[in-house]
């Protein structure tokens, strides 16, 4: 490849001469970047919320924060009074905390939250004999007057796996459209700086130059828009995913998302791919049509 | 070396026929004047030599070429063996002269030593080796076609062909780079240069070929620009 120097240094002198260009080239890839990642953690995170749920105990039964500690005891024996009823384990508030707590150790935002903020409630989670009649037994612990909600873990589950795969089908459409509205931008953009090298582009070719030659600095300057591109949204998704991490576990009373590193790399790779395509094929579209000469 | 059989040409977007049956027989090493009106095909007929555009009839054969039937990938290569001057000299006006030349050597691939050992050779054929560093703009109308000449030598074609080469020029300019040219076709590179320039045409008794309406009116072995064809 006696001629990749001259390439790469073609790109990058003019990644920087083009400035704006290379600019709206970029923020147009990080935001579809941003909304195709977003919609990438919502589905996977989905599949892992229902695979917790569905592995959980059945039912959760959340107490009147009025009700004492004392009186916590008591009320588990009315629960299992009712028929049909398995099991019942006390979850306490403060254990639900501790429990958070120890799995959101290193996180620094949490450092500073006291048992005064404890956002959880006291809840038991209820087994039955029999799932088919779980309406009516439910239907029956509801009456019990310390009872504030229930949660079906089963049906959520059931719930979280239908819209994931309603998402899984529009996110596959929402990508489709989102790369070629994204392709049509880039090339327009590119098209900009490339009009203003059209005279560099018909010297070359009236030189000889294959149109190869001629793409390959461009393609590669689209690529490094794309790489660059495809890095910088992942590590704002990164960072937006790690900030509302622990505040989901707080609103889903112990529901945990995907942990952010154990998604960080399947987010860049993707990104990376994505972008890279968008990037050197944006380029490559927007200098055809310079190469009839 | 270079054969016209029939050739016409209309342009499909304007329905222009601006070249009607062309036959034309150009041997290698002469030196050949296209001349005729504004409009009379030209350009037109250069640009069919460069297979910028493509005859609507006819063969066009250069260098055994079948240039009427080359395929779009296949131009650029067919490019490489000729040299092409124009009128706006079109220099790349952010590289320097030097680079310029090595700019044409490096898109068909040359390597470094080989840029390195005949871009500054060319230059010195046109008289330019003192201000192989300057930029484009830093030089008059004539020096920049004469880098532009310096560049069609590059990578050593058989054919030149210029179109109006001299027609931002004024005349002393003018006469010098046709001397350029003049020297480069005494090596034995064929050359066609399309022109205005009466004095020029008259003064150097060279093949003259003269256009009209797209045909062919005078081919003249040692000819001057007739008075009927005054512009
Ligand atoms: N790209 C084009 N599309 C359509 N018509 C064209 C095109 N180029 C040239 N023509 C037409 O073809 C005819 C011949 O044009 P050409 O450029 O060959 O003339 P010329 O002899 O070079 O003229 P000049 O001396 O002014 O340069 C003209 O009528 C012109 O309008
Ligand atoms: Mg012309």
């Amino acid at each position: 490849m006696k001629n990749f120097s001259y390439f790469i240094k073609e790109a990058f002198s003019s990644l920087s001469s083009n400035k704006t260009v290379t600019f709206m080239t970029l923020i147009t890839i990080v935001i579809s970047l941003i909304v195709t990642g977003f919609i990438q953690l919502v589905s996977v995170n989905l599949v892992h919320i229902s695979n917790q749920l569905s592995s959980n105990f059945e039912f959760n039964i959340y107490i009147k924060d009025s009700v004492a500690d004392e009186e916590l005891e008591s009320v588990r024996q009315d629960i299992l009074q009712v028929a049909m009823v398995d099991d019942a384990v006390l979850m306490t508030k403060s254990e639900a905390f501790q429990e958070f707590k120890s799995k959101m150790s290193d996180d620094p935002l949490l450092k500073g939250l006291s048992e005064e903020d404890n956002p959880f409630r006291n809840r038991f989670m209820v087994t039955v004999t029999d799932l088919n009649q779980a309406d009516r037994v439910m239907d029956e612990i509801r009456m019990i007057s310390e009872v504030d909600a229930i949660s079906d873990n089963l049906e959520t589950s059931q719930k979280l796996v239908d819209a994931r795969e309603k998402i899984n089908l529009y996110s596959i459409i929402i990508y489709l459209a989102l790369a070629l509205l994204c392709l049509s931008i880039i090339s327009n953009i590119i098209n900009v700086s490339i009009f203003s090298r059209r005279k560099h582009i018909n010297i070359m070719k009236y030189v000889g130059a294959t149109n190869w030659f001629v793409k390959t600095p461009f393609v590669i300057e689209g690529v490094l828009v794309g790489l660059f591109g495809a890095i910088f949204s992942t590590v704002l998704l990164a960072y937006g995913y790690h900030l509302i991490y622990p505040k989901i576990y707080m609103v889903m009373q112990g529901v945990f998302l995907i942990q952010p590193m154990a998604i960080f790399y399947q987010l860049l790779g993707i990104n990376t791919v994505y972008g890279v395509c968008i990037g050197g094929l944006g380029a490559g579209f927007a200098v055809n049509k310079y190469l009839k000469v | 070396m270079l054969q016209f059989k029939n050739v016409s040409k209309t342009y499909e977007n304007t329905n222009v026929t601006a070249l009607e049956n062309v036959n034309l027989d150009i041997e290698k090493g002469e030196f050949v004047f296209l001349v005729g009106h504004s409009g009379a095909g030209k350009s037109t007929l250069i640009k069919l030599i460069t297979a910028e555009e493509k005859a609507t009839s006819g063969e066009i054969i250069i260098n055994d070429i079948n240039v009427s039937k080359l395929k779009r990938k296949e131009i650029p290569y067919y490019r490489r063996t000729l040299g092409m001057v124009f009128q706006d000299f079109r220099l790349l006006d952010n590289k320097t002269v030097l680079d310029n030349v090595a700019f044409a050597m490096r898109v068909v691939g040359a390597n470094k030593r080989q840029i390195r050992r005949r871009a500054p050779d060319v230059l010195g054929r046109v008289g330019l080796s003192q201000k192989a560093h300057f930029l484009p703009d830093q030089l008059s109308g004539g020096e920049q076609q004469r880098v532009a000449i310096a560049r069609a030598l590059a990578n050593n074609p058989n054919l030149i062909i210029a179109d109006e080469p001299t027609g931002n020029l004024d005349p002393d300019t003018s006469k010098e780079i046709m001397e350029y040219l003049e020297e480069i076709n005494r090596s034995g590179t064929t050359i066609i240069v399309a022109t205005h320039d009466k004095d020029i045409v008259n003064r150097m008794h060279k093949r003259v070929i003269a256009v009209d309406g797209g045909t062919i009116v005078r081919d003249d072995e040692r000819g001057g620009y007739s008075e009927h064809e005054e512009l």
